[in-house]
C-alpha cells in the first residue's frame, strides 16, 4: 500500500509546485504514517493460529484441513497466513486471508488430497498482520508443529469387503449352495432347507428330533497366511489401474507398481483377518525391510497399513531368498507366503524361481503381480502406424515373457497370480479363498 | 481423531464465535482439483514466481531506460557531426574541399572576414551567434543554410518525396552553381516557396529545394534538407559537385563550417527538457519500485522441501523394446510374435488343436468365425511381411480378428444371421463373404 501511495504521488507532483520541499514533505508524510500503521499493527505473535487436520490421512482420499486464527485485540484484524504444506499434501491454495472480528476468532478451510504415503510434519505458519491503514504489515512464523501420517490408498476395499461378506456368508452356511469358504469344522445342527445337500444331514439328530436336521460347517480358523511385499526396482515402474482405449488418455489411479501391490495386500489382509486367520507382514528389496508377526484381528489390519505406510521403492534388485529365509525363520508351521512382486523374466528366471523352494517345502507359495494394463492394450490394439505395430509386437513379446516366468514359477511349485491392478486384488482373495476352501492351507 | 497444532504464543480467549462458515475470502478458496490437474498447480505457482521475477526485471530495464534517456549523451559520431566519419556525419563533402585547396574551419562563433563561405548544417545558434552571422551575410558573405527549418530560411511549403519514394530531383534552372549538376540525392527533405527576389532551384511539389535569397552585398543559399551534406548520400549522382560549387569560395578565402556556441540548445539532455516537476516525478518512481521490491521480496510462506520420486513408466521398457524393433527394421520378426500370438488365441479361445496343420487350421476357423478364408490364411499362412508399411496392414487386420474372435466367439460358434457390423472401419467386415 506504501508502495502505491508512493507511485500515486508521481501522478500528483507534476501538478504541484514541483519544489522540494513538497517531494520531501509527501515522501515523509508516507513514511510517518506507513511507521504509525506498522506500531499499531499487533505482533504476529500475539495471534492465535491453529491447525486442525486428522492424523491419519489416506492416499488420493480428500480430508478436511482447516486453520484458526484468534484476534488478540479489541478492533478489526486483518491477517493473511501461509502455511508450510508439502506439496505432495495437495491443498490447493495454502494461503488465506481472514478479517477477524475484535477478539474474535475465524477459520479458513482447505481440502487435502496427499499424493504420498509416510509422515509429514508440518511446520511453521506465517502469518502477516495488517496495519488499520491497510499501509504496513508485521510478519513472523509462529510455530505450530503437527505430523500427520498418510496411508497407502486402499481403491479396492469395497471389493474386499464384499468378498469378506460373502465368504463369512457361505462359511457360516447361511447360504445353502456350495460354494468356497465351506470349511470342515463342525459349527452348529439346524433344520433342513430343500436347498440343503443330503449328505450334511445328521440322521441321528433327525431321529432324535423327528425332522430333518442338518450340520453346519464353518471355515478353519487360525491359518496362517504371510505376506512379502517385494519393494525393489521392478516395483518403481508408474501404471494406470484399467485399461485404456487410447494410450494417450489420462489414466486413472497412476501409481507405481508398490502402490497396487499394497492395495492387493490390504485386501487380503483385511479377508484373512476377517475369516479368522492370521496375516503377517515382510517387506524386502536388497535385505529384509519392515516385519509385522502373523496375528489376526482388526487391529492387525492396522498395524500392516501403517508399516505399509513408510515402505519406500529401493532402487535395487529384490533379494528373494533372504526374504524368504526371513519367512522361514519367522513361520515354523505351515503357512500360505503370498510374493507380491513382479513377473519381469530375469529376475524371476535367475533369483525368485531357484529360491522358491525354500518356501514350497514346507509353505503353500503364491506369487502375485500387477501387470501393466497399458501394455496389455498395446498388445490387443489394431495399429495404424509403424510405431504402433511395432509397439504391440513388442507388448506381446512382454506378455508372453510373463507367462514364461508364470509358467516357470509353476515348474518349482508355485502358484501365479498376474492381473491388472483392479483385478488383482479380487484374483487375489478369490485364490485365497479356494486355497482355504480346497483344505490347502 | 484430530491432531490440533496450537501456537506457542499466548492465544487471548476469544469470546465471539465464528459463523457457521469462513469469511468470503476464505469460503471462495478452491477446494481439492480433480488429480489430473493437480501437477498443474505446481506449475502454475512456478509460472507465477516467473511472473514475479520478470516484473522485477522489466522495472530495472525501464529504469535503465530512463536513466539512459535522461543521462547526458556522448558527443562523438553524432549525426551531422561535420568531423564525423559515420555516414550521417557530414565529413566527407570538407575533405572534398580540402584536396581541392580550400581552407576549410570547423568553429564556433561568427565567420571572419577572410571567410568567402559560411556553412551552418544545423541552426542551433543563440541571439547574438545568429546576428553576428547576419551581419556577416550582409557585409558580402555567402551562407550555405543546411538547416530547412532554420529562422533564415523562406517558407517551407511541402516536401521532395513523391508518394513514399525519394527521387533525385533536377536542378531545372541556370544557376552557376549548378553548373555540371545533372541529379543530386535527397532524403526527406524539404522545399521552399520563392520569396521576392530570390531565385530556386531544384522545383519540386509546388517547391524549390535550393533558394538563393540575397541579402545586402551577400546571400543566403538554403537547402531543403541536411541529408545531401551525409557522407552516406556524398557520392549518388551529382551531389559532390553541387556542394563543392555552393561551398567553394570564389577567392583565396576560407570556409567557415559554423558550430553552435551552445547558447541556442534547449540542453545537453532529455533530463534538461524537463520540468522541475516532473523531474521530481521521476525520482519518485525509484523510490516507489524499492519499496515496491522491499515489500514484495519477503518471502510470504516457508518452502517445503520434498524428496521426488522417482518417476518412471513401467511400459518404458516395452517402448523400448518397440522403438529397437523399429530402428533394427525387423518387421518380419515383429509379425512373427503377432503371429504367434493369434495362433495362441485361436487356439485357445476356439478350442481348435494348435498341432493341426495350417490349412486346416484354417478351415476350422473359418468354420466357427464369420472370419474369411482368406483373411485367416493371409494372418497365419502367407508370407510375413517385410517392411513397415506392410507390418502395419498385418497388425490392424491381426487386431481386428482377435477382438472378433474375444468378442463373438463366446460360446463357440459365428455370430448369428444378421449380425451387423460391429465396425465400419473394420478390416474383416470389408472381407467378409456376402
Amino acid at each position: 500500500m506504501a508502495a502505491l501511495l508512493l507511485a500515486v504521488a508521481v501522478v500528483l507532483l507534476p501538478f504541484n509546485t514541483g519544489s522540494t520541499t513538497v517531494f520531501v514533505v509527501l515522501n515523509l508524510l508516507i513514511v510517518v504514517a506507513a511507521v504509525v500503521d506498522w506500531v499499531l499493527a499487533p505482533s504476529p505473535g500475539r495471534v492465535g493460529v491453529a491447525r486442525e487436520v486428522d492424523a491419519v490421512l489416506r492416499m488420493e482420499e480428500g480430508a478436511a484441513y482447516r486453520w484458526t486464527l484468534q484476534n488478540p485485540i479489541g478492533r478489526r484484524l486483518r491477517v493473511d497466513l501461509a502455511d508450510a504444506v508439502p506439496d505432495s499434501l495437495r491443498i490447493g491454495d495454502r494461503r488465506a486471508r481472514l478479517d477477524l472480528p475484535a477478539r474474535g476468532r475465524r477459520f479458513a478451510d482447505r481440502t487435502v488430497t496427499p499424493a504420498r504415503r509416510g509422515t509429514i510434519a508440518l511446520g511453521a505458519i506465517t502469518l502477516r498482520v495488517h496495519g488499520p491503514l491497510r499501509l504496513m504489515m508485521r510478519q513472523a512464523d509462529v510455530d505450530v508443529r503437527d505430523t500427520v501420517r498418510v496411508h497407502p490408498a486402499f481403491p479396492s476395499r469395497d471389493d474386499a469387503e464384499l468378498a469378506l461378506r460373502n465368504a463369512l456368508r457361505e462359511a457360516e452356511g447361511l447360504r445353502t449352495i456350495r460354494l468356497r469358504g465351506q470349511g470342515t469344522d463342525f459349527e452348529s445342527l439346524r433344520e433342513y432347507t430343500p436347498d440343503d445337500e443330503s449328505r450334511r444331514i445328521d440322521w441321528a439328530a433327525t431321529a432324535r428330533a423327528l425332522k430333518p436336521i442338518v450340520r453346519t460347517y464353518r471355515a478353519e480358523r487360525n491359518q496362517r497366511i504371510l505376506i512379502l511385499l517385494d519393494s525393489g526396482r521392478t516395483m518403481a515402474g508408474r501404471m494406470g489401474r484399467e485399461e485404456v482405449a487410447d494410450v494417450d488418455e489420462v489414466r486413472e489411479g497412476v501409481a507405481p507398481r508398490l502402490e497396487h501391490a499394497m492395495d492387493a495386500a490390504m485386501a487380503l489382509t483385511r479377508v484373512a483377518t476377517g475369516m479368522g486367520d492370521r496375516v503377517g507382514l515382510v517387506t524386502f528389496s536388497g535385505g529384509v525391510g519392515a516385519s509385522v508377526p502373523a496375528r489376526t484381528g482388526t487391529a492387525q489390519m492396522t498395524r500392516i497399513v501403517q508399516t505399509l505406510a513408510d515402505v519406500q521403492v529401493d532402487l535395487v534388485e529384490p533379494d528373494y531368498r533372504a526374504a524368504f529365509v526371513e519367512a522361514l525363520v519367522r513361520n515354523q508351521r505351515r503357512a500360505l507366503v503370498v510374493v507380491l512382486t513382479d513377473l519381469a523374466a530375469a529376475p524371476v528366471a535367475e533369483s525368485l524361481a531357484p529360491a522358491v523352494p525354500l518356501l514350497s517345502q514346507r509353505h503353500l507359495v503364491l506369487v502375485a503381480s500387477p501387470a501393466d494394463p497399458t501394455v496389455r492394450q498395446w498388445a490387443g490394439a489394431a495399429p495404424t502406424d509403424p510405431a504402433g505395430a511395432y509397439r504391440m509386437a513388442a507388448a506381446l513379446r512382454s506378455e508372453a515373457d510373463r507367462r514364461r516366468s508364470a509358467r516357470l514359477l509353476g515348474k518349482v511349485g508355485a502358484q501365479v497370480v498376474d492381473a491388472t491392478p483392479d483385478l488383482l486384488p479380487v484374483r487375489l482373495i478369490d485364490t485365497y479363498l479356494d486355497l482355504k476352501s480346497a483344505g490347502r492351507l | 481423531m484430530s491432531a490440533t497444532g496450537v501456537s506457542s504464543a499466548s492465544e487471548t480467549a476469544g469470546t465471539t464465535s465464528a459463523p457457521a462458515g469462513s469469511t468470503p475470502a476464505a469460503a471462495d478458496a478452491p477446494a481439492s482439483r480433480p488429480a489430473r490437474y493437480r501437477r498443474d498447480d505446481i506449475g502454475g505457482q512456478r509460472a507465477a514466481r516467473y511472473r514475479t521475477w520478470r516484473r522485477y526485471l522489466i522495472g530495472a530495464v525501464v529504469l535503465l531506460v530512463v536513466i539512459i534517456l535522461i543521462g547526458p549523451r556522448s558527443q562523438t559520431g553524432m549525426p551531422l557531426d561535420p568531423r564525423s566519419t559515420e555516414p550521417g556525419g557530414v565529413r566527407g563533402i570538407i575533405d572534398v574541399l580540402e584536396e581541392l585547396g580550400v581552407d576549410a574551419r570547423i568553429a564556433g562563433g561568427a565567420p571572419r572576414e577572410s571567410d568567402g563561405v559560411a556553412l551552418l548544417i544545423r541552426d542551433d545558434l543563440g541571439e547574438q551567434q545568429r546576428s553576428e552571422v547576419e551581419e556577416w551575410v550582409q557585409r558580402g558573405g555567402r551562407l550555405i543554410l543546411a538547416d530547412p527549418l532554420s529562422e533564415l530560411g523562406p517558407d517551407v511549403v511541402g516536401q521532395t518525396s513523391i508518394a513514399f519514394t525519394e527521387p533525385t530531383i533536377e536542378p531545372a534552372c541556370d544557376d552557376p552553381f549548378v553548373t555540371g549538376v545533372e541529379r543530386v540525392a535527397v532524403s526527406g527533405a524539404l522545399v521552399f516557396d520563392l520569396p521576392d527576389g530570390a531565385t530556386g532551384c531544384f522545383p519540386r511539389n509546388d517547391g524549390f529545394f535550393m533558394i538563393r535569397v540575397p541579402a545586402g552585398e551577400g546571400e543566403r543559399i538554403v537547402l531543403g534538407g541536411q541529408a545531401t551534406l551525409t557522407n552516406s548520400l556524398l557520392g549518388t549522382e551529382d551531389t559532390a559537385v553541387l556542394l563543392v560549387n555552393l561551398l567553394t569560395p570564389d577567392s583565396a578565402a576560407g570556409l567557415h563550417v559554423i558550430e553552435p556556441d551552445g547558447e541556442g540548445l534547449p540542453g545537453e539532455s532529455l533530463g534538461d527538457l524537463l520540468p522541475d516537476q516532473v523531474g521530481l516525478a521521476l525520482w519518485q518512481i525509484p523510490i516507489a519500485w524499492v519499496a515496491l521490491v522491499w515489500w514484495r521480496a519477503r518471502r510470504f510462506g516457508r518452502p517445503v522441501a520434498e524428496e521426488q520420486p522417482v518417476r518412471i513408466e513401467a511400459s518404458e521398457t516395452t517402448v523400448a523394446v518397440g522403438n529397437l524393433l523399429s530402428t533394427a527394421e525387423l518387421a518380419p520378426e515383429a509379425a512373427a510374435i503377432i503371429r504367434a500370438r493369434v495362433h495362441r488365441d485361436m487356439t485357445r479361445r476356439l478350442g481348435i488343436s494348435g498341432q493341426a496343420d495350417a490349412e486346416t487350421f484354417v478351415a476350422v476357423v473359418a468354420d466357427r468365425t464369420d472370419i474369411s478364408p482368406q483373411v485367416l490364411r493371409a494372418l497365419l499362412v502367407d508370407p510375413l511381411p517385410y517392411d513397415d508399411a506392410g507390418l502395419v496392414r498385418y497388425a490392424n487386420l491381426a487386431g481386428h480378428t482377435v477382438a472378433r474372435i474375444t468378442q463373438r466367439v463366446t460360446p463357440l460358434g459365428p455370430p448369428p444371421a444378421g449380425t451387423p457390423p460391429s465396425d465400419p472401419d473394420d478390416p474383416l467386415d470389408q472381407a467378409r463373404p456376402t
